[in-house]
This record gives C-alpha cells, sequence and structure tokens, in this order.
C-alpha cells in the first residue's frame, strides 16, 4: 500500500472513530491556521453554487526568477499578503510582506 | 542577537484586478430536485430572466466594474437563452463560469455553448450510492461521469463542487481522487447550509463544530496533498484567521473599498430567477434588494451605495464582531453568518425602504 494511502486510512480512521477529541481537534485546526500564516495563498470563500475561479482561472504560479530578489532564499515571512485577492491579470499582482530576520 | 524587521512592497506589471462577480439564476427550472437545493430548483419551474433585460444590466454592470459572471439555478443548461447570453457576456470581456449537474453535456448545443465558458463546476456530491440519493435520481452519477468525459474530450477546464454533508465528509479523501484522475482543475468543498430544500429533507444533516473541524483538516490535507496539480477550495475559515485577515471576506476592510463603490464593496452580487438584484448571495435579506434587472436606473448602483451601504457595512462588521466574541465556534462559514445577520439586524426589520 502507497504510503499515502496509510497515512489516508489511518488519518480517517482517527477522525472517523472518534480518536481525537474536540481539544485535540481544535489544536489541529489552529496549527494549519499557523502554518497558513507562513503560506502565500491568501484563502478566499465562496457563495453557494459559485465556482472557485480566481486560482483556476490565472493559472496562478508566480515567476520564481522573481523570488530570486529575496536572499536568501528560505525567507521567514512574518506576514504576507497579495492583493488582489482574485487576480484576473496573471501579469501583475501587488504584495506586501514583513520579513523578521536575526 | 538584535532583531531586523524589514517591510516591503512590490508591484510587479499592470495594474492588478480582482473579480467581482455577478451570480446569475436565469432558471430555477432543473432536471433534479436535489435534497440540498438551496434555491429549491425542480422541473417544475417555468420562469426565465428576460435575455434583453439581463444583456442590458450586464452591459451597465461592466461599466460599473463587476467583471466576472457565474451562472447558477437551476440547471443553467436548461436555460434557453444560455448560448446568447454567454456569447453576449463574453463580446463585452467578462469571464464566464457556470456551476451544473453536468448530466446535460452531451447534445450538440451544449458542446456550442461550452465555447463560451471559462470554467465549468460540476456537483458531485460523493461516490455513485450517496450521489444518486442526495440527488433524488438513480442514474444520475452515471449520467454525470458521461458529462466529465464530454468536458475532458473537449479539454474543457471544469472544477468539481461538493456539498460537504455528515454523511459525505469521510468521502473527502474518495473524491480528491476522483477529481483528479478525471482532470478536474478544481475541487471545491463546501458546507451544506440549512438553506432552500435542506431545510425539509436534511434537517438532522446539520454540520457540528466537531464535524467542521473535521472537514477543515482533511480539506487542508487535501490541499497539500494537491498543491500545484489541482486547487482545493475550501470554502470555511478559522476564526483566526478569518479575524486575522478580514478583508478576504470584507471589501469596507481593503483599502480599494474606501471609495464606497459598489463593485469595490461587494464581491458578488446575485440576480435571482425573479431578476431582483442582491448583494452578497442568495438568501441575503430582501429588504436590502438593489434593484430588478427588469426596470434598473443608469443610477442604481449609486444610489444603492448612498442609501444602503451603511448599513451592509454595519452587517459585515457585526459579523465580524460575533464571530470575534464567539470564541466556542472556531470553524467558520463566513457567508452563511452573514447571510443570517442580514436578517438580524434591527435596520433590517425597520425597512430600510423609510430611510429612503
Amino acid at each position: 500500500m502507497p504510503v499515502n494511502d496509510k497515512f489516508e486510512a489511518a488519518l480517517l480512521a482517527k477522525l472517523e472513530k472518534g480518536g481525537l477529541d474536540k481539544g485535540s481537534l481544535r489544536k489541529i485546526s489552529a496549527s494549519i491556521v499557523g502554518l497558513k500564516n507562513q503560506g502565500l495563498v491568501i484563502d478566499q470563500v465562496y457563495i453557494k453554487g459559485q465556482p472557485g475561479y480566481s486560482r483556476v482561472l490565472i493559472n496562478g504560479i508566480i515567476d520564481p526568477e522573481f523570488w530570486k530578489k529575496f536572499e536568501p532564499g528560505n525567507i521567514l515571512f512574518q506576514k504576507f499578503e497579495v492583493f488582489p485577492y482574485g487576480i484576473i491579470n496573471p501579469e501583475g499582482y501587488r504584495f506586501k510582506g514583513i520579513v523578521e530576520s536575526y | 542577537m538584535q532583531k531586523e524587521t524589514t517591510s516591503f512592497c512590490e508591484s510587479v506589471g499592470l495594474l492588478p484586478d480582482r473579480f467581482r462577480t455577478i451570480q446569475i439564476h436565469p432558471t430555477k427550472k432543473c432536471n433534479l430536485t436535489c435534497l440540498h437545493c438551496y434555491s429549491i430548483s425542480g422541473p417544475g419551474h417555468q420562469d426565465v430572466l428576460n435575455l434583453s433585460d439581463l444583456k442590458n444590466f450586464l452591459a451597465y454592470a461592466w461599466e460599473q466594474g463587476f467583471n466576472n459572471i457565474s451562472i447558477s439555478g437551476g440547471e443553467p443548461f436548461l436555460y434557453k437563452d444560455l448560448e446568447e447570453l454567454l456569447k453576449f457576456s463574453k463580446s463585452i470581456g467578462y469571464q464566464n463560469t457556470l456551476a451544473s449537474n453536468g448530466m446535460l453535456l452531451r447534445s450538440e448545443r451544449a458542446k456550442r455553448i461550452l465555447e463560451f465558458v471559462d470554467l465549468i463546476a460540476i456537483s458531485i456530491d460523493g461516490p455513485q450510492p450517496l450521489h444518486d440519493k442526495i440527488r433524488n435520481q438513480a442514474g444520475a452519477f452515471d449520467k454525470t461521469c458521461q458529462g466529465l468525459e464530454v468536458l475532458k474530450n473537449l479539454n474543457k477546464p471544469f472544477g468539481i463542487i461538493h456539498t460537504v454533508t455528515p454523511e459525505s465528509w469521510n468521502s473527502l479523501i474518495w473524491l480528491g481522487e476522483f477529481a483528479f484522475s478525471n482532470g478536474a482543475k478544481l475541487l471545491q468543498l463546501h458546507p451544506l447550509e440549512m438553506y432552500g430544500r435542506a431545510l425539509d429533507t436534511l434537517t438532522s444533516e446539520a454540520i457540528d463544530e466537531d464535524l467542521a473541524h473535521k472537514i477543515f483538516i482533511l480539506g487542508h490535507y487535501l490541499v497539500s496533498k494537491y498543491n500545484g496539480q489541482m486547487v482545493v477550495q475550501l470554502d470555511m475559515l478559522h476564526r483566526d484567521y478569518l479575524l486575522a485577515y478580514p478583508q478576504i471576506v470584507s471589501g469596507f476592510e481593503r483599502s480599494c473599498g474606501q471609495g464606497g463603490k459598489l463593485a469595490d464593496l461587494l464581491d458578488t452580487i446575485v440576480i435571482e430567477e425573479s431578476g431582483k438584484i442582491l448583494p452578497v448571495s442568495y438568501g441575503f435579506n430582501p429588504a436590502y434588494s438593489i434593484g430588478n434587472i427588469s426596470s434598473f436606473s443608469m443610477s442604481v448602483f449609486e444610489d444603492f451605495e448612498k442609501h444602503y451601504i451603511p448599513d451592509i457595512k454595519e452587517i459585515f462588521n457585526k459579523t465580524l464582531s460575533e464571530i470575534s466574541r464567539n470564541d466556542s465556534r472556531e470553524i467558520v462559514n463566513w457567508n452563511e453568518l452573514l447571510i443570517e445577520e442580514s436578517h438580524l439586524s434591527s435596520f433590517a426589520v425597520t425597512a430600510p425602504e423609510k430611510r429612503r
């Protein structure tokens, strides 16, 4: 069984069979948010019946060459915001970020 | 060790824009009677939006800054003027997206229509037995799969849109595989909302807090699993994230919204099958109707901005405050809460018409 399948079976079993109490569920969700705050993709939500089009329509791949401007490579963003939240023009976007370094 | 904080702000390329969407329900006619249908659509409905009215409104709204349409329903392919509508909106410059049950895609007419569609989302409610049960029709799953084949053969970008219920959440991993193996560009997970037909047929299926966490965890597992291969969109937010980034959901929190222009404040407006134009979403308090496409004036948005935007802003702010106050609810369906607030707010029940 591939690694993914094993992991997924275990994850589902934990979630389905009550292996995680409310406190654990909350902790895991909070950890996900912690990770997301370091990410580059700003989440959006859509109303019922509305496809989440923006990231599909823009093929939101950012030119990796652009990021070379920010040496050294592994920057930990304290805060990162991309505008607009649904980018219609793949060539253009604006972002604001805060980098903390020691 | 000295801490150094660097802030930067960068623009690349042309001035960016964002999607401002008009969700259109051209008809409530549908070949199905889904148990969770928020618009209570079905085969019995005959009313349809007038094409000429729609075109006039879309031309006006384009000038006002809207740039994307999202067709829902009813089943969009049962709207007799769909081809003409999409051809027209495309000619103006709109992006065309739609949500469909995917069962009516094999005709030549459907293929012609798809030429004008930028993204189509097909509803799948789970593995075949569950899908057919929710769709209230035996064989629905197989017919939808035939529709997916049409999309694949046409090389048309499509997504799978799924209403997550207490019965379906543990099929999400299966659903990810299903969507990815079929070549979907998007898997969208939208939690069941107790609205429309669900209020009669799925009353025991409300999503509680524990289940919301489980969906959140599984949803983000899928985001990670398919990263770079398929967009996984989860229409639920963690309270902490939402409070840190309120601009995700509220135009009033964005700098571009400071001008008070409707298209900058509201990501979506909705045209109901009656022609009524609503802010935000289907189900928003109709006391805040923007107007009707059959009789709008060229200042309809401006009038709405003047008379209603302060109240709409208050509804957004109150919803955010309530989320901030209530720390027992961590996983949030923002739009559901916002709609609830639109009906609860005291200024809504005192008939805003009087304040004009």
